[in-house]
């Protein structure tokens, strides 16, 4: 082997080997940078790429969460849909997520009646404080509402209560993608693994790379002090706007999961809906339907509108008579609402029918009606809202009514935080 | 700190967010992944009150990346678990207090 070649061969050696060195260097310092911040040495695979990961993390953090100033109030109130205490057009199937309670005062023809309900997820049931996630298995999304007349529940003096009601709900809906959400996360990570990369370089070329990390994650690095303690200049500009666009798609992409629900209505009543104060036999009836609504104008807040309806089968038999009778009922509504001081109000207004092939015994089996209905329901302070409800007839024999209702939302929500 | 330590390579990580039934609306748990070989990826999954749920991604058994899990709540207050799964073992989980976010290496 000539000199020359044994010269070129030797500094290779020596270069390859100093390099080695460095390198064995920079994973040293990258590591007890890694250690002093408190990372378990188990979880230490490649020190300078982890740190310039941590590096990063850090730097973007206050870009990824912020205060939440915005609540969303889509769960259901206690809904006793379809009786005379019904708050609004085509109320939504949407279950309470924990609990609700209304007290209503009615009005119609017969006369004037007190009707409470109240809505339970049966997930309180089952509720643990240490295994919140075998409840959340085991819970499916629906609530069930029982509701009766609280001045009077037998003023026939028969010995049997003269109305109540249940009602199910259960939403089938389910959660999809966000394409622009997507989009945006894989932007923000392919960013931010670009700045991790560079910044890894920094560390292995570095002397010292914790100080060089303890200057890039000082929140108004001086440029000069980078220079001194990486070995030159490095540049981890953040584009505010990005972050700020994608925080608003996730928002957007969770308020539009609570904007629509499909699911099933389910009801039962015993009595009659008159209260035993006008000439109604009492009976028995049963509904199977479906329920659905859109918000269209999902956001972050503000004003916002969409559309409810439900359409369903109704079994109803009288009790001492041999009438029975099977109906199609349902409903369709627009609801509007606006969101004041992160409380909401809403009005909905709408039309809901009960349709059937008896003619003659039509008023007894309270079938072969429409009516518009309306509400407006203003929140008091927190999840506690009034709700003012009209209704009234525009083909058939039934009651106009008004209520007035007290609705008391989650009232022991409390009671699931750890 | 955010950054939670790091994952091996080739491996499927997955984030799991059990949503208590007293939140106030739909929360939403994401995962996103890159590598320095230009792959990756991002899962996003809406949680509605009462139920628990997770998306989860594989990672490349050739590239160091970064992965960043998400957890954006209705409320602050609304009660939340996050837990990150790497090939079906827990390595972090924790009650949530507000929205927050996790970083690993991928290396």
């Amino acid at each position: 082997m000539g000199v020359r070649r044994l010269v070129a061969l030797v500094l290779a050696l020596v270069t390859t080997g100093s390099a080695r060195a460095n390198a064995q260097d920079a994973a040293a310092g990258c590591r007890a940078a890694l250690v002093s911040r408190e990372v378990a040495a188990n979880r230490i695979i490649d020190p300078c790429h982890e740190l310039a990961v941590l590096v990063v993390a850090e730097r973007t953090e206050r870009h990824w969460v912020l205060p939440r100033d915005v609540q969303s109030t889509s769960a259901g109130a206690a809904a006793p849909a379809g009786s005379p205490a019904q708050a609004g057009a085509v109320p939504t199937i949407l279950p309470t997520s924990f609990a609700a309670t209304t007290l209503a005062a009615v009005a119609h023809d017969s006369g004037t009646s007190t009707i409470a309900a109240i809505s339970l997820n049966p997930v309180m049931f089952l509720s643990s404080s240490t295994n919140p996630e075998e409840i959340a298995r085991l819970s499916r999304l629906l609530d069930v509402t029982l509701f009766v007349p609280v001045d009077g529940l037998d003023a026939n003096e028969d010995g049997r209560i003269d109305y109540a009601g249940a009602r199910l709900r259960i939403n089938i809906t389910a959660g999809g993608q966000s394409r622009d959400l997507l989009q945006r996360l894989d932007t923000a990570i392919r960013n931010e693994m670009d700045l991790a990369s560079l910044t890894e370089q920094v560390f292995l070329n570095s002397d010292d790379p914790g100080a060089c990390a303890d200057v890039l994650m000082a929140p108004d690095a001086d440029p000069a002090a980078v220079k001194a303690q990486c070995g030159g200049p490095v540049n981890l500009r953040i584009d505010d706007a990005s972050y700020a666009a994608l925080r608003d798609a996730a928002r957007t992409a969770r308020e539009a999961a609570d904007a629509k629900y499909l699911g099933l209505d389910l009801r039962l009543d015993t009595g009659d809906p008159s209260f035993g104060t006008a000439d109604h036999p009492p009976g028995t009836s049963m509904l199977a339907g479906i329920g659905f609504g859109r918000r269209i104008a999902a956001g972050t807040g503000g004003a916002s509108s969409g559309i409810r309806g439900r359409l369903g089968a109704r079994y109803v038999s009288l009790r001492d008579t041999t009438l029975t009778d099977w109906q199609v009922d349902g409903g369709l509504a627009i609801e509007m609402s606006r969101l004041i001081d992160q409380q909401r109000l809403e009005m909905s207004i709408g039309l809901e029918f009960r349709m059937s092939g008896n003619r003659t015994s039509a008023e007894v089996l309270r079938t072969r009606y429409a009516e518009i209905r309306g509400g407006i329901t203003v929140p008091i302070a927190g999840t506690t809202a009034v709700t003012l409800s009209l209704s009234a007839p525009i083909y058939g024999d039934v009651s106009p009514t008004l209520s007035v209702s007290g609705n008391w939302l989650q009232l022991l929500g409390a009671l699931e935080r750890p | 700190m955010s950054y939670k330590g790091a994952i091996p390579k080739g491996t499927r990580v997955a984030a799991e967010l059990a949503l208590g039934a007293g939140a106030r609306g739909t929360a939403l748990v994401a995962v996103t992944y890159a590598n320095n070989s230009r792959g990756g990826g991002s899962r996003a999954l809406p949680i509605p009150p009462g139920t628990t749920d997770h998306c989860e991604i594989p990672t490349s058994p050739n590239a160091k990346g970064m992965i960043r899990v998400l957890a954006d709540l209705n409320d602050e207050a609304d009660p939340a678990t996050l837990t990150v799964y790497v090939d079906g073992t827990a390595v972090d989980t924790a009650q949530l207090s507000g929205d927050t976010t996790w970083v690993y290496a991928v290396s």
